[in-house]
């Protein structure tokens, strides 16, 4: 009774589950570029693509990417093979146990017609992928424990299978070792296939089965007489031997059982074989339920996701399934932290502490800004911040084991964010004159610029510009002072720059064209007479503004960073 | 002669010929490559952190001195970058014991040794122009070629050490050592307008249409460079943004690499050299070969 509510209960979740995160691939979307479109158009599309597949030659296709990329996981090969031996160990004893074990009655007994979960080969081999499937556990935990390149690395969804996943295992385990020594099942087992209660009768069964089946009975059994045993064999042989064999092929659970004798009373007097079968069961059906919004829905995703990529570098933007291809992609993210292991912006994040400089962290805050789910807007700031850091360099598309098309990923999430007002300081400074960037600054509260107390400032210590002329050499050779003004019209030339900052106004030297419009030649600096660093003082001031536009537009916005941001790690201060 | 081979960030999605067609001579020169996963020289995020900046290059130049390698690299601003973060290490004690405390977390150290070198200048210093000049079996003929310097290899002077700042030769030697005529025009050393592509994208345009009418009056048939950046710059963003009014830049005056063009007159396997890679067309580069 219990079982099947459980069961149909799960399931319904597990359904109802699963068209909620599918019709999220229609609903939800990231990148500017797909954001007219509706549900039903996307809809639409994917069925016609769909049908088109299966119709064409395509469909060849699809079978080489389930048999090579899904089936053998050539991608995780590819990238990690201590990994993807794990992986596929984990994974094919799962896929053993579901369906041979699991669902025996289903597919066991349709398959071999003398099946009994008691007998061998099956005795055996439930075992066998029981102990493969924890060996694999056991591998992603230590991995997981020993080898952490950046401190999100694990999150709550990886804690939260690993620990399903182990205590399915374990209490299956535990489950047959309190079986094996059960006398209650015992008892019930000769009810109803010896029928008889007569303590005389049974006797001998009792004791063949203390001494070789490992049964623990609450009385003494006497096991020591070979007459005894002789006359047990012979029952046992009538009755029990069909369907029953020695539990010692139960290689796990039989030394298990044997360690746990001396409980073995007190757990059969409460029925530990039944509260641990709940416990096997309820933990299965919390599986099956969570499926659609766990980590296990990558069962899902990833297989769909491989299918459907576009392995061509850009994805094309007559792709009139890019935006469901794009929220597919983002859920077949596993976080298994690879992309971020060959990033090639990995030492920003060393430096900055930013998070989201990594593909995999950075795909989680994508994930919820695409969402819609409690999204901070304090978090915006570090998304950017990571999002600007990126080289496009494609490395996290080429190693992803998922297959995700993650450099459309970032396009799209750039653009999403620069609609959203986080385009970056290169943007922001375009808004405003060096001056309205000066007082608004000053009305934000925010201090002057402080004395470049970092090594890193020490261009800008007054010596630094202190010995300049004002002969406009710097100006003359400045490629950028001459353009039009329609295209830039920097109000200071640089020598001018080296002027406000000997007046020590950062603020306004900071933000001028000038500064923001160098094309960083090095023009200035090779021809100043008077050896003046200025290319590297002008890319100094746009260290300064990268930190500073963040913070005073933040301000300005209206909500107040949740904490100062002052300590260089934080949010609005990542880069 | 063995380098460490540092492709840069842009180059496996954007230019996989300059790497293709850069392999293909240096392994026709002898000179052997190593390769080793590296990361970002830096230079991208130098505007915003400088410390990332050195840092990553720093990282780069742990992991060759691991190797007891050189780095060669066909970029430009790589170069630049991994040489400017030399020189900071170099002179600042207190950002030298910052970044090697970050890279201790990793096995890593860095400290004076190794040598960052452009392929130009490995080309020139270390093959030698006698050597190339043995191995150019189709030398170009009536071929005028505009070399395009790049800002980060020439300056800052006092950093990079490529060639005579205000008067630079090494390019032209190369361009003249394959049989073409090196052109001579006054705006070879400035820049191509890609470090503001995405922050000013009017003025970077506008920056490489004054170069290349620079060059097309100084009578150049293609414009040659070597750095990923300005290749980009030159050829992939002119043939998908020509500043307006102006398509017709479009398809005039390819910009072709230095490898693409040493490699045809070795005689390459043109698969390797990938002229029909670049997207302003510039396949006609081979009829100036003399065979």
């Amino acid at each position: 009774m219990i079982f099947n509510t459980a069961l149909y209960l799960s399931l319904f979740i597990c359904v109802l589950g699963l068209i909620y995160r599918i019709a999220g691939w229609f609903r939800l979307s990231i990148g500017p570029d797909v954001a007219g479109e509706s549900a039903v158009d996307r809809l639409w599309h994917a069925c016609k693509t769909v049908l088109r597949a299966l119709a064409g030659l395509r469909m060849l296709i699809l079978f080489k990417i389930l048999f090579i990329d899904v089936l053998l996981q050539a991608d995780l090969f590819k990238a990690h093979k201590v990994r993807w031996l794990f992986h596929i160990l984990l994974f094919y004893s799962f896929v053993v146990l579901v369906f041979m074990h699991a669902m025996d009655d289903m597919v066991t007994r349709a398959l071999f017609s003398d099946y009994e979960s008691t007998l061998n080969p099956y005795m055996f081999l439930r075992n066998l992928f029981g102990a493969i499937a924890f060996l694999g556990i056991l591998f992603f935990i230590l991995r997981r424990i020993r080898k952490k390149p950046f401190p999100k690395a694990t999150s709550r969804t990886d804690i939260a299978a690993i620990v399903l996943l182990s205590v399915i295992l374990l209490s299956g385990f535990l489950l047959e070792a309190v079986q094996i020594f059960s006398a209650p099942i015992f008892d019930e087992m000769v009810a109803d296939y010896m029928r008889s209660d007569d303590p005389e009768e049974t006797a001998p069964l009792k004791s063949y089965w203390a001494e070789e089946y490992g049964v623990v009975f609450p009385e003494a059994v006497d096991t020591e007489s070979p007459e005894l045993l002789y006359a047990g064999q012979k029952l046992h042989e009538d009755y029990c031997a069909v369907c029953h064999v020695r539990p010692i092929s139960a290689f796990v659970s039989y030394p298990l059982s044997i360690s746990m004798r001396s409980f073995a009373n007190a757990l059969n007097a409460i029925r530990a074989d039944i509260w641990l079968w709940y416990v096997h069961f309820i933990a299965c059906f919390i599986g099956l339920a969570c499926l659609p919004f766990s980590k296990f829905f990558h069962f899902i995703s990833v297989p769909l996701n491989l299918m459907i990529r576009t392995k061509s570098p850009q994805v094309g933007s007559d792709d009139w399934n890019r935006a469901v291809k794009r929220s597919i992609g983002m859920d077949a993210c596993t976080h298994c932290g690879i992309c971020s292991l060959h990033c090639s912006v990995m030492p920003i994040y060393r430096v900055t502490a930013n998070p989201n400089v990594l593909p995999s962290e950075k795909l989680l805050s994508i994930q919820r800004i695409a969402s819609g789910r409690h999204v901070d807007r304090n978090d915006y700031p570090a998304v950017s911040a990571g999002s600007l850091a990126c080289t496009d360099c494609g490395r996290c598309t080429a190693f992803c084991p998922s297959g995700i098309v993650l450099h459309d990923l970032w396009q799209a999430s750039k653009q999403e964010l620069a609609c959203r007002g986080f385009s970056g300081p290169d943007q922001w400074i375009r808004e405003r004159s060096a001056g309205q960037w000066a007082s608004l600054s000053e009305q934000c509260g925010l201090p002057d610029i402080p004395e470049p107390d970092d090594y890193l400032l020490r261009n800008m210590a007054p010596e630094a510009f202190s010995n300049c002329v004002q002969c406009t050499v710097c100006a003359n050779v400045c490629p950028v002072v001459s353009v039009p003004d329609s295209l830039s019209s920097p109000e200071v030339t640089p020598q001018q720059v080296m002027n406000l900052l000997r007046l020590n106004m950062r603020d306004l030297a900071m933000g001028s064209r000038m500064v923001w419009d160098c094309v960083t030649c090095y023009m200035c600096q090779e021809h100043c007479p008077q050896g003046i660093r200025v290319a590297d003082i002008l890319y100094e001031l746009r260290n300064m503004g990268a930190n500073r536009l963040q913070k005073v537009r933040f301000m300005e916005s209206g909500k107040p960073e949740k904490d100062g941001g002052s300590d260089g790690t934080s949010g609005g201060n990542a880069i | 002669m063995k380098f460490l081979f540092f492709a840069g960030c842009k180059i496996e999605k954007e230019l996989k010929h300059y790497e293709t067609s850069s392999r293909a001579v240096l392994n026709a020169l002898g000179v052997e490559l190593a390769d080793v996963e590296l990361n970002c020289c830096g230079y991208p995020i130098r505007h915003q952190n400088m410390v990332a900046s050195i840092f990553s290059a720093a990282r780069n130049l742990a992991l060759a001195s691991r190797q007891r390698l050189d780095i060669l690299t066909p970029c430009k601003c790589c170069f630049g970058n991994l040489k400017y973060a030399i020189s900071r290490l170099r002179e600042d004690r207190d950002l030298r014991e910052k970044i090697n405390r970050l890279l201790e977390k990793e096995g890593l150290f860095w400290e004076e040794g190794i040598q960052v070198k452009h392929l130009l200048s490995v080309l020139v210093h270390d093959v030698g122009l006698s050597a190339i000049r043995e191995k150019v079996r189709h030398p170009f003929r009536e071929l005028n070629i505009a070399p395009h310097y790049g800002c980060h290899a020439l300056r800052p002077s006092r950093v990079v050490h490529f060639d005579n700042p205000p008067a630079p030769t090494l390019f032209e030697k190369l361009v003249a050592v394959t049989g073409a005529e090196p052109v001579s025009w006054s705006r070879r050393l400035e820049c191509c307008g890609n470090p503001l592509w995405e922050k000013n994208n009017g003025l970077s345009l506008y920056m490489m249409q004054k170069k290349l009418e620079d060059a097309h009056r100084a009578g150049a048939d293609f414009l040659c460079v070597a750095c990923t950046y300005c290749q980009i710059q030159f050829d992939r963003i002119r043939a998908s943004h020509p500043e307006e009014g102006n398509s017709s830049w479009k398809h005039k005056l390819p910009s072709i690499l230095y490898p693409q063009l040493l490699g045809l007159a070795m005689g390459l396997k043109e698969r390797d050299l990938g002229l029909e890679n670049n997207a302003v067309d510039s396949r006609h580069l081979t009829r100036y070969c003399c065979r």
